[in-house]
């Protein structure tokens, strides 16, 4: 039992920063209205680059990690250009295409540049070293704690600047309808910027999530974020914050139980498989789409 | 030469989406705390000249000066920055956020605090208030419109544009809006002022011009054109 729960945490950890990078995604779609697959892949790049960071000053934290972040509003930003032409029309596949692009762009650079292509480990500095606390019987990483309490003050700012600032407003406003944005004079390419920047902010706090919840970093892992948190955005509903961040969690739990009760390769199998029923059942995902 | 009290001029406008010329000839002035009307039929070109005093079409000839300035190639964000305002045509009410939230859009480009601009539109439309938490889309049309309108006068405009504001709404409300936009008159407000519905426009507008096909054909004080035969023959039933 106590097992199970120390898992569960694990589990709710992982899906944290699945969440996290959702939620990113789903912002990019609130305010420029585009599906950025090359999100996950530029939070891989954020860790890499953090990585090189850490390594330059000597693990040192406070410079470190701003730089994370710093790195990740830079990287969202220099995308924010190529995605604007196709925003402006509403070019879905397109945009799919840009960023299967960016993708490649990245992966191949971490896998041909960085670290001769092999699996970049993160410090102990940085991971709080699999640094255990104890809650009665039951044991967690002092990692997963850090994730998990990071990850919700990061959602709750992140649902107070949607919701109460004007910006937020603006950039619901236009993920709603873009033609009354724009009469109510919101300016379409500022609120744009911004909505990439926050999601920036949101990218390079991912990368300091997967640093200490994985240990590690590789070239590959872009895709398998990439890959769960579209079909996340598609299993909850398309833009669906809230119903995002619980399937996302959901996943979490769901995989890091698999990996301890079933044989390695069919984690995945079951994650994917259960998804792939629910859709089949309710296209418009579990919740709903919004916007 | 601009008029000092001059909040508005269009001089020759000429406008096309693609191929299509929505306006051919436009040629129109709105003075401070007037209350100018455009009648005219579908298609005729009155939602376009709107669109193109926001700046969110361009023409491919002419001019429109704004408090005496040329803002003919002026972005639309900063158009609405220098005190237009707009009540789009069928509400353009955001349905998915709360009636606060719309609100607080409408005052966008406000710098200062805007206590008193909600105080001011909830004295005039207390069902908004009431309501304020409540999604828009659930508001009745009528309260719709009410919200548009507030919205548009968070940002206390030098001009307010409105667009077919009795269109799909029943006559009492529209009798409703009506005496809403004659108070906003009466209080100094400046307003040009789009509509199908003739009758009501002429009635309680200052000036007015009738558009056909993209051209200002015909333009006086309301008075003179309600009494014009070619007038009453095309827009006001004979």
């Amino acid at each position: 039992m106590e097992n199970f729960i120390a898992q569960l945490i694990s589990g709710l950890a992982t899906g944290s920063v699945y969440a996290l990078i959702v939620v990113g995604m789903t912002l990019l779609l609130l305010a420029r209205g585009v599906v950025h697959f090359g999100f996950a892949y530029i939070v891989v790049m954020t860790a890499y680059l953090g990585w090189l960071v850490l390594g330059l000053t000597g693990n040192n934290l406070f410079i470190s990690v701003p730089a994370f972040i710093i790195i990740g509003i830079i990287l969202t930003l220099l995308t924010e250009p190529l995605f604007r032409p196709l925003a402006q029309k509403r070019a879905f596949l397109e945009t799919l295409v840009l960023g299967q692009g960016i993708a490649i762009v990245l992966t191949d650079v971490c896998s041909q540049f960085i670290n001769y292509g092999r699996n970049i480990p993160f410090p102990a500095a940085l991971t709080a070293g699999g640094a255990r606390l104890r809650f009665g019987v039951i044991y967690f990483t002092l990692a997963d704690i850090y994730v998990l309490v990071g990850s919700l003050v990061v959602v709750l700012v992140l649902l107070y600047f949607l919701f109460r600032t004007k910006q937020g407003r603006a950039i619901r406003a236009m993920a709603q309808d873009l033609d009354i944005a724009r009469s109510l004079g919101i300016p379409f390419n500022k609120t744009g910027v911004i909505g990439f920047a926050v999601a920036g902010t949101l990218a390079g706090i991912s990368a300091i999530l997967v640093a200490m919840t994985l240990e590690m970093a590789s070239p590959s892992l872009g895709t398998a974020f990439a890959t769960k948190a579209l079909v996340l955005m598609l299993f909850a509903g398309m833009g669906n914050l809230t119903g995002a961040m619980v399937c996302a969690l959901g996943v979490g739990v769901v995989e890091v139980l698999s990996q301890s009760f079933l044989p390695g390769r069919w984690t995945d199998a079951v994650v994917f498989g259960t998804i792939m029923i629910v859709i089949l059942l309710r296209p418009n995902g579990v919740f709903g789409a919004k916007a | 030469m601009v008029k000092k009290n001059n909040i508005l001029t269009v001089q020759n406008l000429a406008v096309s989406y693609g191929h299509i010329q929505a306006i051919k000839k436009v040629d129109l002035a709105v003075d401070e705390g007037e209350f100018v009307v455009l009648i005219g039929s579908n298609g005729s070109g009155k939602s376009t000249l709107l669109n193109t005093l926001l700046g969110k079409i361009h023409p491919n000839r002419g001019s429109v000066f704004f408090m005496g300035k040329d803002i003919t190639r002026w972005p639309t964000e900063n158009i609405v920055a220098s005190g237009m305002s707009v009540v789009p045509e069928g509400r353009g009410i955001l349905p998915l956020m709360s009636v606060m939230d719309n609100l607080q859009l409408g005052a966008y480009h406000v710098k200062h605090d805007i206590s008193n601009e909600l105080r001011r539109v909830f004295n005039l439309f207390p069902i908004l208030e009431e309501r304020k938490k409540q999604m828009a889309g659930t508001l009745s049309g009528g309260q719709q419109q009410m919200l548009a309108i507030g919205r548009a006068l968070m940002s206390s405009p030098k001009l307010l544009l409105m667009d077919e504001p009795s269109l799909g709404l029943a006559p009492i409300v529209v009798n409703l809006v009506y005496q809403v936009i004659l108070d906003l008159k009466r209080s100094g407000q400046t307003i040009l002022l789009t509509e199908q519905n003739a009758r009501k426009a002429l009635k309680y507008g200052d000036r007015g011009y009738v558009f056909d096909l993209g051209t200002s054909v015909l333009c006086g004080t309301c008075q003179e054109l309600s009494e014009n035969p070619e007038v009453c023959k095309a827009y006001l039933g004979g």
